[in-house]
């Protein structure tokens, strides 16, 4: 009995930490091996979470509570940026290829309001240079219901009829504002996979 | 019907002749006394336990970032309570929290806590009365206390419950889920299992607090017919909010292990209760429409983006079209283009470009309809009209958070 027991948390223990793998500071492939990004710091990959779609990669530094960094490698027309049920009342709008700036805005917004996210502010939508062209830059503000305030900065770009994202969350005290260097600097430098 | 409901019946009304004037409501409004009054004060132990854990999640509401600061609104809803209780309350405190689900809660110690959603929903005072007074029942009759004593001989199960879901929740925030829910929220609801288990009320205690509220409604002078009209246009909505996803409306009350009772049978039973009390001498002075319009107002843009923003089309419609009975506005033509938007179905762009067009001619337009507008004509292929609305928009809100990516779209 006492034997069972312990293997049985021993399964717990290791199923939960073996998912974790080391990010060097060096080039790496993310989102779908579509992506070549360059940390400049060590991170950690973050399990699959059950509504993450198959375009898409987390990292963490600190856990995934404080800060992720996510990767959205080339989501195709007709597909949503989370993996939800197809009669769910609420809905990530669909990605469409001719989505404006505002249409970007709705959706990366619907992205956390249907996971029960009411508090949400956009703090500005801006042009960025990403990917070699003119994406988008929304930073915004909004309450988990864990009620820890956090920050997001969400950058994305439409290329050849596929959405590229790359995505910052952070504790809105110290663990956003800390990583958001970083994070702009791996958005400026990311590359397209040839 | 469930026998314990039946017994409930006799318990409430003494007799079962006294409710020959109920059609199918099994509580009699009038046989209930506040077991509460302003100066109540726990004494037992049980209770004790539960106000100081009540205590905590007070604390955590009091800083929490969902918290709405509305002075005027959360004293206005003081007002509809001491109404209802004919008394001030003073050891009533109330929250609203930015939540677009539909739902209010008042618990043991005094607070009670409104969500955003549900005033969303609300059409007049005395249905906003109508919830307030429901949740007063279970306040006022001390349902969490019977609920604790109810399940303290299962205290024993209920240990092994919350470690078995602590294991669990370890699993998984190791895992590092943080989908809808995150796990810390599992963990936070596990420590809170015990507490949270004395608030799934039975069905004789939700018919008794359903019965309590109308009671209080018709005292007070509210129409009691309000609480059976604020739960018709629950089911009508979520019907809607089914029927947009195809899938057939399910009453999620309808169950052999849900506390609530099926809802449609419910909207009966608060029907059938309202009628027994004006029979026997109810009578409405208002229906507070005028009273609730102006103090919900200001708040109105806000309750609707988030609904809207959640992309429930059937809902969203729903509500959007109930509140354009009084008349087409700007600000709702522009929530009914968002709605068409962020569907996106075959035919919704042509659609949310009316709604847009619509909005746009009205004089209350609000800005963003603006810009709405002018990015649906720059899809139509429409260059010079979407420019000049996007620079209207601007000439609006110069300063707009989003003025920087749309004066970009104005360079291409």
């Amino acid at each position: 009995m006492k034997l069972r027991l312990l293997f049985v948390l021993g399964t717990l223990t290791f199923a939960g930490c073996a998912l974790y793998t080391l990010v060097p500071a060096e080039s790496t492939y993310v989102g779908g091996n579509s992506l070549v990004v360059t940390p400049t710091s060590a991170w950690n990959t973050v399990p699959t979470r059950p509504d993450q779609t198959e375009w898409e990669e987390t990292w963490t530094r600190n856990g995934p509570l404080l800060d992720t960094v996510a990767f959205v490698g080339g989501i195709p027309e007709g597909k949503k940026l989370l993996v939800q049920r197809r009669k769910s009342d609420q809905q990530v709008p669909a990605f469409r290829a001719d989505m404006t700036p505002q249409d970007l805005v709705s959706m990366i917004e619907a992205s956390y309001r249907v996971r029960g996210i009411t508090v949400f502010d956009v703090e500005s939508v801006d042009p960025v240079d990403f990917l070699g062209g003119k994406g988008i830059k929304v930073r915004y503000k909004y309450a988990p219901n864990d009620g820890i305030s956090k920050k997001g900065s969400c950058v994305a770009r439409v290329v050849g009829k596929k959405l590229y994202v790359m995505k910052l969350e952070g504790v809105s005290s110290h663990y956003f504002d800390a990583a958001l260097p970083e994070f702009e600097q791996m958005v400026a430098t990311a590359k397209l996979e040839k | 019907m469930p026998a314990s409901r039946r017994q409930f019946m006799f318990a409430a009304g003494g007799c079962a002749a006294c409710l020959s004037g109920l059609a199918r409501a099994h509580v009699l409004p009038t046989d209930l006394e506040p077991l509460v009054n302003a100066n109540y004060q726990p004494t037992d132990p049980d209770e004790r336990g539960i106000w100081q854990a009540m205590e905590r999640i007070e604390e955590s509401i009091q800083t929490s970032p969902q918290l709405l600061q509305a002075p005027a609104l959360q004293a206005y809803t003081r007002q509809v309570v001491e109404r209802l209780v004919g008394r001030p309350a003073p050891e009533l405190r109330i929250y609203l929290m930015r939540d677009a689900s539909f739902n209010a809660a008042m618990f043991p110690s005094g607070m009670m806590i409104v969500h955003t959603g549900l005033m969303a929903r609300v059409r007049d005072e005395s249905q906003y009365a109508a919830v307030l007074g429901h949740e007063s029942g279970h306040y006022f009759r001390k349902h969490t206390i019977e609920s604790y004593r109810s399940i303290r001989s299962r205290s024993a199960a209920m240990a092994f419950v919350a470690a078995t879901a602590s294991v669990a929740a370890g699993a998984t925030a190791a895992s590092g889920y943080s989908g809808a829910g995150t796990w810390i929220d599992a963990a936070n609801l596990v420590s809170m299992a015990v507490v949270l288990s004395v608030f799934q009320f039975s069905r004789a205690q939700e018919a008794e607090a359903d019965a309590y509220g109308v009671a209080l409604m018709a005292r007070a002078g509210y129409s009691p017919g309000a609480a059976a009209q604020i739960w018709k246009q629950l089911i009508d909505e979520r019907k809607a909010s089914a029927a947009q996803r195809n899938k057939h409306y399910r009453d999620r009350a309808n169950s052999a292990f849900s506390t609530h009772p099926p809802s449609e049978d419910r909207m009966q039973d608060l029907a059938d209760t309202a009628a027994y009390l004006v029979r026997n001498g109810a009578a409405a002075t208002s229906d507070g429409r005028a009273e609730w319009q102006a103090v919900i107002a200001p708040y109105r843009a806000q309750l609707l983006e988030e609904q809207i923003k959640l992309n429930d089309p059937g809902a969203s419609l729903y509500l959007v079209q109930n509140l354009a009975q009084d008349g087409w506005t700007g600000p709702l033509r522009y929530n009914e283009g968002e709605i068409y938007r962020l569907r996106g179905a075959t035919g919704d762009d042509a659609k949310a470009a009316a709604a847009y067009a619509a909005s746009t001619a009205l004089p209350d337009a609000p800005p963003e309809a603006w810009r709405a507008h002018g990015y649906a004509l720059l899809k139509t292929g429409n260059v010079a009209d979407g420019h000049a609305a996007l620079d209207r928009y601007l000439a609006m809100v110069p300063d707009a958070k989003d003025a920087g990516v749309v004066r970009f779209t104005l360079a291409q």
